[in-house]
């Protein structure tokens, strides 16, 4: 039954051959190779939830030699999150790229990006995890210049610049480890690891590249020109996927590996870096003229937010109350994902349509684009945090445990996080709720609008009402004993 | 039995979610299917709530809990002030949408209209129906996001400059209110709404600590009861259709407002514990404030919706301050005047949109002569104006006298009645003029713009009946407020229930 | 008898009013006060009924004061009914006449026969605030004093609606039988002093008046004159303690007021130059004698038990006698009055002067055993005011005014009550002669050749200054030395705050309508803030 654990990996891995091989159908090919991971993870999460913990070694060997694959519930849900996001991108990106020239190698990044995505989710090793992250950044990159531009190609150049320097610091960090404690395998160190120098700077050194690919204030500049420029389907990946991926690893490692090196001064470090992303993204976002600009500088806020709980864990003794700021934390993320993801969809239709993204120009939309504009405002209310979305499920435990640990401070931030957030959201729906012609003719419900109104029901409603499922499954860990 | 007392509540949620949700996917032509999914949602609602009220004065319990967080359940409970309150709703969630229909045919966007019309009242039912505090958060937010597009439906710049406004105000609010939920929340593990108050059996709790939570919830809450200072975005509001605004001003948003601080007092706090904590007589003050301030602007307003809002803001605080004054009599003032005011507020609004939409009229200048071209019309604004001044036998009239009544009972008299006074007396300064034009004045000039000039009838019936059956109503509720389940009868009940000892 | 035909008095009128539109001939109005006259006719005293489920449990029951003022009232009604003016029943008539007549009416009926205090508030807020389109007339100036009008009465009404406020938790009932059970808490007395001392124009709140009746319809004055004043004294009548001791300070305080209002009335009625102005100061002196009466009975409730139903009857003879002059005087002023008329108008007013042999010397007869010789000097004051304010009148009617509007006003209706009026309360046994009930009659007529005097020395001095300063607008100084009352010099005092108010007042477009430009509500205004701060300071 374990065997399952190969199947999200192996499967986009091979249809990307697939793709390579058969450019002319790659478009059926990409959705396919995106849909049947999404059937394994289904298989998977079902697996966890029912019984605990998969582990994998791949090839017979013991964990530590070779490839080791665990699934926990934190696991399954950023597997389920990826599935289905690259599930809604994919039928997207099938309409977007229809007839474009270099379809063939979109497909074929496109299904090695979900390889990596979903060999980190589920790799059991730090080394491995340094493959997946490389080759993550690797093919994010590359899709990100796929729209040529020279502000596209820019933006990469820079992303890969500082991509391939947050892994490598990744890297340092992974080898001072193997030097300190002789394996790699993330259940051996999680008892393994006592607070020591090398802890700490093997720590500093691999949260510092995660940081960096997470784009934590200051090391956000990167994101917002990247994720603006990218492909529609793309920028939605990234800002909603790639940049978890990190954040996963950091949770990862402040979590479990590292337990009991991490300190609260350092938590309380990247508490403040995270409020002021909240703060100076939400703000940013506020002044962009153009959409997707927009939403990448609120996909820096959203994540500072995520940064915000760092103290808050690190304050907590483990136990029920670290499982639901814990929860919480991972319902923001998933709620972010699928919001940003289509709310980037539906930015990209209406570019499409408009020719442009550029806000104060958008007067007409929501008569031209119902759903569209419908989209906008699911999203736009799962950023806020506002009612029925997670992400006020997730605020409200959030502020919470703020009341338990007493750690007052971030209470301004977290208002006026949420208030800028409305401020832009709603500026964005004002515009768009305008008379205008801004958008092109009335059009009737496109295929590509379907996926991005799913995505951001999955946000607002589902998210909502059957969160209680998060803290269910995140308690199911894989290491520190499991299912603490 | 067991299955209905959990479905019942939800079913009245969705009898008007349902609908709300069908009508965003039907193209704008197919305005008949509409009308009937409208219709249809608010008379099963209507229906369910009768049910409802029948089951409650039984005593019997109905509720849904959907667990969705550790610590955190979706309760949707009805006890006797939901009712109080999902009636109310209900009942004119179904006059105003014929209103609606009459009201803004022919005009581009219905569907979405609509649709967020009927969101809207689902939002103000779940507000009404919510068993505990976070579920009121819920609904309380899920309210703004609804009623944000119906303020901004016409899309001109004024419109949306108002529903900016209104946002601004109510994400703030909201925002507060959820803060202070969420620490009561954590420091007595989950607000449950709960007869009598909750929070008296947390003896160890800090005082000082209750006393700021209440702050921050009846500064949460008082955005949307428009309490001065934070009733800025009202008159602005007042942009939207009228029947929105009619709404907005008699069940939906106001009220909402006005709700969550009786609920924070008598089902979370307990009313006893709130005056012992000493957090009443600051409410009350405010309260005392806001009769007086939003008279007072009311009284210079020439725009005719504007003054009507101004006398919202007076209006809804008799409510807060029926809430405010310790006392069974006190209590079921503010009660029944949440349904009184409801009633006569939306009678003054719908007959505003008549005057707007008939005669092109906005101004209370321009009103000289009205009441002889639209008697209908003018007859119902009449006794809504004289119930808002609190002239027998118009239900307002009742509301006034067992507010006066609970505040002589608890030995306020000396400011409360003085403010009970000057506000009559300020309602009648801005009331009594407008009726003096519309009956007593010639029209001195043209009307702005007729529309209704060759018909027979002053008005095509959707436009004219729901007014003259709310004025109806208003006068009926007052005239019989003795008679078995009236509102006040209800007031009564929940009053009794409350003060439980 | 089923005490369900109590209802019909209101009942009737109210319903008529919905369909009043329609009705266009006087003779429905006439009709809608049957049910009254019926009533105070036919009914038996002490029944009643209750229904639980109006309002807040609504209580009727016809006791013997009751049915006089019903009866008497109903007569009023009627003949009142008779004298509004056929354009004004026609359909597209200005005004509401039809409806507020009704309804004015209506709650009449209805305070007339409540048993429980909110009913009764009730049918004097209806009744009070409907007579409004009964005062309103088509000149700016009525317009105006309806205006005034309004406020008072809406003034009046909320203070009578504290002091029940006051009364149900004091007392825990609404009926008037459990009113005595409890003493009455001191603010609930002084806000019924108020609330009713409106309504019966105590000096310092009676500037509507003298407006209302010398600018308002005949009709609108006759039934403002006649039923409406009374009610503010049954009020009293019902509410006050009579049987229990009081602080002696309300008493005399009510007396003091009530003598004021007696020398007021005489004072400023001698001089006027209208025969309605007359009159109407003629009925603040006279209700100034009702207060002082009552304050003496609040004062003496040993003399009350005897004392109260001589009150009644005095108030019921005045009910029916200054109605009737107010339209006799109408009659008088059409183009070919009746030779009989000037007889007419004379017993009117000797009944009125209270001369012996006429009703109202018998009620004052009356009055003067009851009070066993107590406050004698008062009603030798009150006898004077009479005569002297009754002989202006008639002096007045040589100067005979046609009026604009003619209109067949049914003259022998009028006649048929004329014998009612003068003879109520038709005690025949206080027919007597004295001769010293001729001593007001000297003394007043002396009075009323010095009123003469002083009007010429008036009259010059307002030449005087006209020839002065023909660029002033002396428009207002003219109107106020028709009447010299405290609001020409309060205008003089509000012109100035008015403008320095002027940046934070009101839009002028909504501006026109407010009534607080008048500078008699803003003397009522005062008068209310110097009576808050007097219930404060009792307060504290």
């Amino acid at each position: 039954m374990n065997n399952l654990l190969i199947w999200p990996v192996a499967l986009p891995l091979l249809t990307a051959l697939l793709a390579l091989l058969w450019p002319r159908r790659s478009n059926w090919i990409g959705v396919a190779g995106t849909g049947l991971p999404l059937l394994a993870v289904l298989l998977v999460s079902w697996q966890v939830a029912a019984s605990g913990p998969l582990e994998l070694a791949l090839g017979g060997w013991a964990p530590g030699l070779g490839i080791a694959l665990r699934a926990d519930g934190l696991s399954v849900l950023m597997l389920l999150m990826s599935a289905l996001v690259t599930m809604a991108v994919a039928v997207y990106a099938s309409v977007y790229f229809a007839h474009a020239e270099r379809r063939g190698e979109f497909w074929v990044l496109w299904l090695l990006l979900i390889t990596a995505l979903h060999a980190l989710f589920l790799s059991g090793d730090l080394f491995n995890l340094y493959v997946t992250l490389e080759l993550l950044g690797l093919t994010a990159v590359v899709l990100a210049c796929l729209g040529g531009s020279r502000e596209s190609l820019q933006a990469a150049l820079r992303y890969l610049v500082l991509g391939l320097l947050g892994s490598l610091t990744f890297l340092i960090g992974v080898a001072l480890i193997y030097a300190g404690y002789g394996t790699l395998d993330m259940a051996a160190l999680g008892d393994a690891i006592v607070a020591g120098p090398t802890a700490w700077v093997a720590l500093s050194l691999m949260t510092g590249g995660l940081l960096i690919k997470s784009a934590l204030f200051p090391l956000h500049f990167w994101l917002p020109p990247a994720h603006a420029n990218a492909p529609a389907p793309v920028s939605a990946v990234l800002s909603a996927l790639v940049v978890k991926a990190a954040l996963y690893l950091i949770l990862r490692l402040w979590l479990e590996l590292f337990d009991g090196v991490v300190t609260q001064a350092a938590a309380v470090i990247v508490g403040v870096l995270g409020a002021i992303a909240v703060v100076w993204g939400s703000w940013a976002a506020l002044q962009a003229e153009r959409l997707k600009l927009m939403a990448a500088y609120s996909t820096v806020a959203q994540l500072g937010y995520l940064f915000m709980f760092m103290p808050l864990l690190a304050a907590l003794p483990e136990g029920a109350g670290r499982e639901l700021a814990l929860g919480a934390l991972v319902l923001l993320a998933l709620t972010h994902g699928f919001a940003k993801s289509a709310f980037f969809l539906a930015a990209g239709i209406i570019m499409q349509r408009a020719g442009h993204d550029r806000i104060a120009e958008l007067g007409g939309t929501a008569r031209s684009l119902p759903v569209t504009a419908f989209t906008i405002a699911l999203a736009g209310v799962a950023l806020i945090g506002l009612p029925p979305s997670g992400s006020f499920l997730a605020k409200w435990q959030m502020l919470s445990t703020l009341f338990v640990t007493g750690q007052w401070v971030w209470l301004p931030v977290i208002a006026v996080g949420t208030l800028l957030a409305g401020a832009y959201i709603f500026r964005l729906l004002g515009h768009a709720f305008a008379p205008g012609e801004g958008v092109g003719p009335s059009l009737s419900v496109g295929r590509e609008e379907i996926p991005a109104v799913l995505l951001a029901l999955i946000a607002t409603l589902l998210l909502g009402f059957w969160a209680s499922a998060v803290w269910e499954l995140v308690p199911i860990s894989a290491y520190a004993g499991g299912g603490a | 039995m067991m299955t209905m007392s959990v479905w019942l509540p939800v079913g009245i949620l969705l009898s008007s979610f349902i609908p709300g949700v069908l009508i965003f996917f039907q193209p704008e032509e197919r305005h008949r299917l509409r009308t009937l999914l409208n219709l249809l949602g608010a008379l099963v609602k209507l229906l369910l709530v009768g049910v409802l009220i029948w089951g409650v004065f039984h005593e019997q319990v109905f509720e849904t809990r959907w667990f969705l967080a550790p610590g955190l359940e979706f309760v949707l409970h009805a006890d006797a002030l939901s009712v109080l309150f999902v009636s109310l709703s209900t009942l004119l969630w179904l006059v105003t949408t014929i209103y609606a229909i009459g009201y803004l045919e022919q005009t581009p966007h219905r569907s979405r209209f609509f649709g967020f019309f009927s969101l809207c009242v689902t939002a103000t039912v779940g507000l009404a129906l919510a068993g505990n505090l976070f579920t009121f958060v819920v609904f309380y937010e899920l309210l703004t996001l609804a009623t944000y597009p119906l303020i901004a439906h016409k899309g001109s710049p004024e419109a949306l400059r108002g529903a900016r406004i209104y946002l601004r105000y109510t994400l703030f609010g909201g925002l507060l209110l959820m803060i202070g939920a969420v620490w009561l929340h954590t420091l007595t593990g989950g607000v449950e709404f709960v007869q009598g108050g909750v929070l008296d059996q947390f003896a160890e709790l800090d005082r000082d600590l209750l006393r700021w939570i209440f702050l921050l919830l009846i500064l949460g809450l008082g955005v949307k009861a428009a309490l001065v200072p934070l009733h800025g975005w009202l008159p602005q509001a007042m942009v939207a259709p009228a029947p929105v605004s009619a709404l907005l001003h008699a069940v939906a948003v106001v009220k909402a407002g006005a709700f969550g601080i009786v609920r924070v007092i008598y089902d979370v706090y307990g009313v006893e514990f709130a005056a012992e904590l000493g957090v009443l007589s600051l409410l009350g003050a405010v309260a005392a404030i806001t009769i007086i301030y939003g008279s007072v602007k009311a009284l210079s307003q020439d725009h005719l919706k504007k003054r009507l809002a101004y006398s919202t803001v007076s209006q809804v605080s008799y409510i807060v301050l029926g809430a405010a004054i310790l006392g069974p009599l006190a209590t079921i003032g503010g009660l029944v005047h949440l349904v009184h005011q409801g009633v006569m507020k939306i009678t003054l609004f719908f007959a505003a949109g008549n005057y707007a939409e008939a005669l092109g009229i906005h101004r209370v200048s321009e009103m000289d002569g009205v009441g002889r071209r639209m008697p209908g019309t003018s007859l119902a604004f009449s006794i809504g104006a004289l119930g808002m001044i609190g002239i027998p036998p118009v239900a307002g009239f009742i509301s006034k006298w067992y507010l006066g009544l609970g505040a002589v009972e608890a030995g306020a008299a000396v400011w409360v009645l003085p403010v009970l006074i000057a506000s009559s007396l300020l309602n009648a300064a801005y009331f009594l003029p407008i009726l003096y034009r519309a009956w007593f004045k010639s029209p001195a000039t043209p009307w702005p713009a007729d529309k209704t000039a060759g018909c027979a009838r002053e008005l095509p019936d959707p436009l004219l009946w729901p007014p003259v059956t709310t004025a109806a109503l208003a006068l009926l509720i007052g005239l019989f407020a003795a008679a078995p389940y009236s509102p006040l009868e209800w007031a009564e009940l929940i009053a009794g229930r409350e003060y439980r000892q | 008898m089923n005490g369900l035909i109590l209802l019909l008095p209101p009942l009737v009128p109210i319903l008529m009013a919905l369909f009043a539109h329609r009705l266009e001939r006087r003779w429905w109005l006439f009709s809608a006060a049957l049910p009254a006259l019926f009533i105070g006719l036919l009914a038996e005293e002490g029944s009643g009924i209750t229904i639980p489920w109006v309002l807040l449990g609504m209580h009727f029951a016809l006791d013997s004061t009751g049915r006089l003022f019903l009866l008497f009232g109903a007569l009023i009604w009627m003949l009142a009914a008779l004298f509004i003016p056929s354009r004004d029943l026609a359909p597209g008539a200005t005004g509401y006449i039809k409806q507020t007549f009704l309804l004015a009416l209506a709650g009449n009926g209805l305070l007339i026969l409540a048993a429980d205090m909110l009913t009764f508030y009730v049918g004097f807020a209806l009744m009070g605030l409907s007579a409004y389109g009964l005062v309103w007339g088509r000149s700016q100036r009525a317009r105006r004093a309806a205006r005034v009008y309004l406020v008072f009465t809406l003034v009046g009404e909320l203070a009578l609606f504290a002091a029940l406020l006051f009364l149900m938790v004091s007392g825990g009932s609404l009926l008037f039988e459990d009113l005595t059970a409890e003493p009455m808490p001191a603010i609930a007395l002084a806000l019924l002093l108020l609330g009713f001392g409106i309504k019966v124009a105590l000096p310092g709140l009676h500037l509507w008046l003298p407006r209302a009746y010398t600018l308002a319809p005949m009709y609108g004055v006759a039934v403002l004159s006649g039923p409406m004043m009374k009610a503010g004294l049954l009020g009293w009548l019902r509410f006050l303690p009579f049987g229990t001791p009081l602080e002696p300070a309300w008493g005399n305080g009510l007396l003091l007021l009530g003598v004021a209002g007696v020398v007021l009335g005489m004072l400023i009625g001698v001089v006027q130059r209208q025969p309605r102005a007359v009159l109407a100061y003629s009925s603040i002196a006279k209700m100034g004698l009702f207060s002082a009466l009552i304050g003496f009975s609040l004062n003496h409730p040993q003399l009350a038990g005897g004392l109260l139903p001589v009150i009644v009857l005095l108030a019921l003879h005045h009910l029916l006698v200054k109605p009737m002059l107010f339209m006799g005087l109408a009659l008088w002023q059409r183009n070919h009055p009746g030779f009989w008329l000037l007889p007419a108008l004379l017993l009117l007013a000797l009944s009125l002067a209270a001369f012996p042999l006429t009703g109202g010397g018998a009620a004052k007869s009356a009055l003067s055993t009851a009070l066993g010789g107590q406050l004698a000097g008062l009603l030798l004051l009150s006898g004077i005011a009479g005569v002297a304010l009754m002989g202006r009148f008639l002096w007045l009617l040589k100067g005979r005014v046609i009026s604009v509007q003619q209109d067949p006003i049914p003259a022998p209706g009028w006649l048929l009550l004329l014998p009612v009026a003068v003879w109520t309360p038709f005690s025949w046994q206080a027919f007597i002669f004295e001769w010293k009930t001729l001593l007001p009659l000297v003394a007043g007529t002396a009075l009323f050749f010095l009123g003469l005097v002083c009007r010429r020395w008036l009259d010059s001095l307002r030449l005087a200054m006209r020839h002065k300063g023909q660029h002033l607008n002396l428009g207002a100084v003219q109107i106020h030395a028709d009447m010299p009352d405290a609001s020409s010099t309060l205008r003089q005092i509000w012109l100035p705050l008015k403008q320095a108010a002027q940046p934070l007042r009101f839009d002028p477009a909504s501006n026109a309508s407010l009534a607080l430009r008048d500078p008699a509500v803003w003397w009522l205004l005062l008068m209310l803030a110097l009576l808050g701060t007097l219930s404060l300071s009792l307060f504290i």
